[in-house]
């Protein structure tokens, strides 16, 4: 079952064409890889799915139903959401309100001028549930910057997660992890694959390999090559893009 | 019951009421007077409404002085030509600057930073121009005088006079208090956290879910609002709204009061800091004619060794997530 | 309604504000676009060199005075500088306050070494008066001050195009490679920029002195159209600023033909219309700044 397809999806930056008229289709509950050289587009794919940057060509369906152009505000609420290349978490709120900022959201809570938020019994219970389904009970009071860097990268998720999504768009989620590190997070990410779909881009083959029910590759912005992983080991043109990383 | 009491002792509001409330009666023993008491508390009603843009949201306005003006102005023009009241006038001065905080909101909801600064001083200078230039309303160079302080009270029951400036002094007292409270549930509402959230990532409010420009635009029409409030209580005082009411020293002005009392860390920075800053500006135009110059070289200092401001020590607090689940 | 003659004439003062105007906010774009600060005492730099030149001229002769005033405050910019660094990075707000005491400050010390009267100065007098097309007279000092206006903005552009100096600071504070090729230590460019950009308000204040009243409060004058040249033509860009002050001071100049109580703020309604059009401004682009 298709859950999120791109048709022709293109975006240009000047001259330089970042993403080239992709088309790809995402199945529902598995766990999609999208690889590919630095500079190949894929943050920028993940920005035109996610409604931080609007295609310049093309159609993006999720749920069969198009959401091209819409704003990223609108697609959380439609259920895709995301986690950032580069950490992108609230540092100077605490691990708790990092998370209950978007368990507000989705609850619908934003605009409530005259209620004490602490009040919110809904929005805490939810936050506690998610902070200790990503694995961060105890550190709930830590201010988010003083947390150690790979607990951050968990937390980033976390946020994406507490939007209650059907799709989650990981970027680059072990970036900078060291390698006791990795183990957790590849853990923690085949946790989540078991009751969402996932997209995630990601650099380290073993990775990629192990996690993935299917892989597409892209190149200077084109998908060039789709499947398995066992058929993208074989595939020579990858082998090509990726200069023998393979 | 005695848990609620332990609660309402240790929280700063009542506090800081009621030292408001006492404060004509000490004023005296520090050479002050009155009008002053007045001045302060209308100068933090301004500077807390103000803070919900600057501290809570981080849009830093530069031209949030046209909308006390218009507050000023609104006031003086529904008093002298409408109606000869003192709730309508303060309502419609209130309103008029809430409409046109919406307005000129428009144009900046999508903006932050320094483009956002830019804009505001902009807006706020032609808004200025128009004060200036149409003369028929607003009085041009001259302003609107004659503005009344006119008895309050409840028909039938009782009227107070306003002209004793102890009177009008309570009057803007109970405004303040209905002010202070409001605005404090409002930045400790989800609304108010969605606020530091924009301020703190912008980007990442928007990827989880916050319509981030209708935030930004409610919370500047609502300073607009308190704005508007305050412009008029002040016309109100001086019995008259001239045009540098609107001047974009003001601007500068409401701005140094958050930030010397450190009002972006703290929700109290605001009241601190109007009440540092008239105590600083009378003292200094005693001295010198030429106190601007002082004036101009303190504020420098301020920004450059002291820049969170006197409250900054005493960071805001919030209860520990524990406390939620235990004891509510 | 007004004849051809005073139409062709009136149009013509636009374009000269509008030059004056674009002179005015190029120092203050450079600064803002390098440096991202909004020097607020940019406007007060200005009504310094009036008031130098207003000083100075009667002691040392036009173009002595139009030499040293530019140079006096531009040296007043480089002492600046050193309280305004430390704003370098941080939230905007603390540059602009920072400006905006010593704006205040300046105003100050304006009034008590001069007073806060107004004064006026004479256009100097190998160009006073006016000159005559057929039957339409012109002032011989506005084609003055549109001539140098005109070969300062061109300075302005050769210093950008030409040096290593306007290579970085067109390419911004953030590309280091480039910055340790050249070799170049980007304290002192910061330095020298907040000098220039002082030093070309100053020179602004000196030519525009014989046709604005010299008071305290003309700084505001100057300051106010460089914000809105600056909105309307895109932040941090040299053609945006130069497109942007004709706009303006075209505009303006027309107004005060058919609407002349609204010339003041017709410049505002002109803004408000171009950032719905274009958030960035006619030439600007997606910045930092934001």
């Amino acid at each position: 079952m298709e859950i999120i397809r791109t048709e022709n999806l293109t975006k240009r930056f000047g001259g330089l064409v970042a993403v080239d008229h992709v088309d790809l289709m995402v199945e529902e509950n598995q766990l999609t890889s999208i690889i590919g050289p630095n500079g190949a587009g894929k943050t920028t794919f993940f920005n035109l799915l996610s409604g931080f940057m609007q295609a310049d060509e093309g159609k993006v369906y999720f749920k069969k139903r198009d959401i091209t152009g819409h704003p990223s505000h609108r697609i959380v609420k439609e259920g895709i959401a995301r986690s950032f290349q580069l950490l992108n978490i609230f540092n100077e709120l605490t691990l708790f309100e990092n998370i209950r900022m978007a368990v507000q959201a989705e609850k619908g809570h934003g605009l409530e001028l005259l209620s004490f938020i602490n009040s919110l019994g809904d929005v805490n219970d939810r936050s506690f549930e998610i902070i200790k389904a990503i694995g961060l009970e105890g550190k709930e009071n830590t201010t988010a910057k003083n947390l150690s860097y790979g607990d951050r990268r968990i937390l980033d998720i976390g946020i994406a997660l507490a939007s209650n999504p059907k799709l989650l768009l990981l970027d680059e989620p072990t970036s900078g992890l060291a390698s006791r590190e990795t183990g957790k997070m590849t853990d923690f990410i085949q946790s989540l694959a078991r009751d969402l779909t996932l997209v995630v881009i990601e650099h380290d083959m073993s990775i990629v390999l192990s996690i993935s029910d299917h892989i597409a590759v892209l190149h200077q912005g084109r998908v060039i090559a789709e499947g398995t992983p066992a058929e993208i080991q074989q595939n020579e043109e990858v082998q090509e893009a990726y200069l023998g990383g393979l | 019951m005695k848990r609620t009491i332990v609660k309402v002792i240790r929280h700063p509001l009542p506090w800081v009421f009621i030292f408001f409330l006492i404060l004509p009666y000490l004023l005296p023993f520090v050479g002050g007077y009155t009008y002053l008491g007045v001045e302060v508390l209308i100068w933090s009603i301004f500077a807390l409404g103000f803070n919900i843009l600057l501290g809570y949201t981080g849009l830093p306005s530069f031209g949030h002085g046209a909308f006390f003006g218009i507050g000023a102005f609104a006031l003086g023009i529904m008093q002298l030509r409408v109606t000869q009241g003192m709730w309508i006038p303060i309502l419609v001065g209130t309103f008029a600057g809430a409409f046109f905080g919406a307005v000129v909101g428009l144009f900046l909801a999508k903006k932050r930073g320094i483009y956002f600064a830019l804009l505001t001083i902009a807006f706020s200078q032609m808004f200025w121009f128009i004060s200036w230039g149409w003369d028929r309303m607003t009085g041009g160079e001259d302003g609107l005088a004659g503005i009344n302080r006119l008895p309050v009270g409840i028909p039938g029951l009782f009227r107070i006079d306003m002209e004793d400036i102890l009177h009008f002094y309570y009057f803007v007292y109970f405004l303040f208090i209905i002010c202070t409270i409001l605005i404090w549930i409002i930045v400790h509402s989800p609304f108010g956290r969605t606020l530091q959230a924009i301020r703190y990532n912008e980007v990442r409010a928007k990827a989880i879910g916050y319509n981030t420009p209708l935030y930004k635009w409610i919370s500047f029409t609502l300073s607009c609002a308190f704005s508007g409030l305050a412009g008029s209580l002040y016309a109100l005082l001086r019995n008259a709204a001239f045009s540098d009411v609107m001047h974009w020293t003001q601007s500068g002005n409401v701005i140094m009061m958050v930030l010397l009392g450190g009002g972006l860390t703290n929700f109290f920075g605001p009241i601190l800091g109007s009440g540092v800053f008239i105590v600083l500006r009378d003292l200094l135009s005693t001295l010198t004619e030429h106190w601007l110059l002082i004036y101009g070289l303190l504020f420098m200092a301020v920004i450059v060794f002291i820049p969170e401001g006197i409250l900054s020590f005493f960071k805001r607090k919030e209860p520990k997530p524990e406390l939620l689940v235990s004891g509510k | 309604m007004p004849s051809f003659p005073e139409f062709i004439s009136q149009l013509l003062n636009g374009l000269v504000l509008g030059l004056l105007y674009a002179l005015i906010a190029m120092g203050f774009m450079l600064i803002l676009g390098f440096m991202e600060v909004i020097n607020f005492s940019h406007g007060i730099l200005f009504a310094w060199g009036a008031y130098f030149a207003f000083t100075l001229r009667p002691m040392i002769g036009f173009w002595p005075a139009l030499l040293v005033s530019p140079l006096i405050v531009g040296i007043m910019g480089l002492i600046l500088e050193f309280a305004v660094r430390r704003s370098y990075g941080k939230d905007p707000l603390f540059g602009l306050l920072l400006t905006f005491g010593a704006a205040m400050a300046l105003e100050e010390i304006i009034r008590m070494i001069w007073g806060s009267i107004g004064y006026t100065i004479a256009a100097p007098k190998f160009v006073a008066g006016p000159i005559h097309f057929g039957l339409m007279p012109y002032s011989k000092y506005r084609l003055f001050l549109a001539g140098l206006a005109i070969l300062l903005i061109v300075l302005v552009w050769l210093f950008l195009e030409k040096t290593p100096y306007g290579a970085i600071i067109k390419a911004g504070a953030f590309d280091s490679e480039m910055v340790m090729a050249l070799g170049i230590d980007l304290r002192k460019l910061r330095t020298l920029v907040f000098g220039l950009g002082a030093a070309l308000a100053g020179v602004a204040g000196v030519i525009a002195a014989p046709l604005w009243s010299i008071k305290p409060t003309m700084g505001v004058e100057a300051i106010m159209p460089a914000f809105v040249v600056v909105v309307i033509g895109g932040v941090g860009s040299f053609w945006g600023t130069v497109l942007g002050g004709l706009m303006v001071g075209v505009v303006t100049g027309i107004s005060v033909m058919f609407m002349p109580r609204t010339s003041q703020i017709v410049m505002y309604i002109l803004m408000a219309i171009i950032i719905l059009i274009r958030p960035r401004g006619i030439m600007g682009e997606k910045s930092i700044l934001e």
